[in-house]
């Protein structure tokens, strides 16, 4: 696996704006948050189901490292579900604040 | 959080968009702020009636319509990380209450518990007397127009509202306090409705 580099974070950043890392069982993941556009996409497909609608996000949104659907199946059963989790929360779901009547 | 504790840009923009929307919330998502208003009802009928379609039209007509500020244009909208969109529109489905049984009967209690007070018994008697009178025309009236009114509706209902004036002795039993009762019907009760970076 390819160590992750300054350079490689840097071009990244000036690619996608907003990029977070995470380590799960030892190996490092970066990953964006995803666009309403893109999660639109994958949620008004007809025949989306919780599982192939985190795969999707996972391959939309995993900046490194690079995946396809093979690789993806053959990650660890809670990989793709975690990411995905952490892919909502940097793409602000449930991070709201309580509403302050004006 | 507190409208004091809200940047100064917010409490302006909230001050001007006050004029034409009674009911608005501020809503923080990490730094970003929105100022939103609750659907109507015929909003959130249409609401209703999109989501039938399954088209996701329904989370955008809401965006479009309850986001006050900032404003977005529609590439602007797409570009959003999603959450912005979902979570603000689902708070905005929240507080417009109409789905919720629970949330409705709260504003219903609320309002009722208002009925006891000078002003909404001043609303109703000229209510009553003049039918043609919408309550958003009387509070366009000043308080000698709108003492007027009152007085000619009670000759025309012969009844007569008693007011009990507040003196410094009656502060802790008086039955009617205007400067509590003007701060409540403000707001119409100031609760909220329920409703690692790389770097």
């Amino acid at each position: 696996m390819a160590e992750i580099t300054q350079e490689m974070i840097a071009e990244w950043k000036k690619k996608y704006g907003e990029i977070y890392q995470v380590n799960l069982g030892g190996q490092a993941f970066v990953y964006r948050p995803i666009k309403r556009i893109e999660y639109k996409q994958i949620i008004g497909t007809p025949e989306v189901n919780r599982a192939l609608s985190e795969e999707q996000i996972v391959q939309k949104c995993l900046i490194h490292p690079v995946v396809d659907p093979a690789t993806l199946a053959a990650e660890k059963a809670g990989t793709i579900s975690t990411l995905t989790d952490l892919i909502m929360v940097a793409s602000n779901f449930g991070v709201m604040e309580e509403p302050v009547k004006l | 959080m507190e409208i004091k504790d809200l940047p100064l840009e917010i409490r302006k923009r909230a001050a001007v968009l006050k004029k034409d929307w009674s009911s608005m919330y501020c809503l923080k998502i990490k730094e970003t702020y929105m100022i939103i208003r609750p659907m109507s009802r015929g909003e959130f009928l249409f609401f209703l009636d999109l989501s039938r379609y399954m088209l996701d039209l329904e989370e955008e007509f809401v965006f479009n319509e309850c986001v006050l500020y900032p404003e977005y244009e529609k590439e602007e909208i797409d570009n959003l990380y999603a959450g912005n969109i979902t979570d603000v529109v689902n708070t905005i489905v929240d507080l417009s209450a109409f789905l919720s049984p629970e949330n409705m009967e709260g504003m219903i209690d609320e309002s009722r518990e208002m009925m006891d007070l000078a002003d909404s018994q001043i609303l109703a008697t000229m209510c009553k007397a003049f039918p043609q009178l919408d309550i958003d025309a009387i509070n366009k009236f000043d308080a000698q127009k709108l003492s007027y009114y009152l007085a000619l509706a009670e000759q025309i209902l012969g009844v007569k509202l008693e007011f009990t004036k507040q003196t410094q002795k009656q502060t802790q039993n008086s039955n009617i306090d205007f400067m509590t009762e003007n701060k409540n019907l403000r707001g119409f009760g100031n609760e909220s409705p329920r409703g690692g970076n790389v770097s």
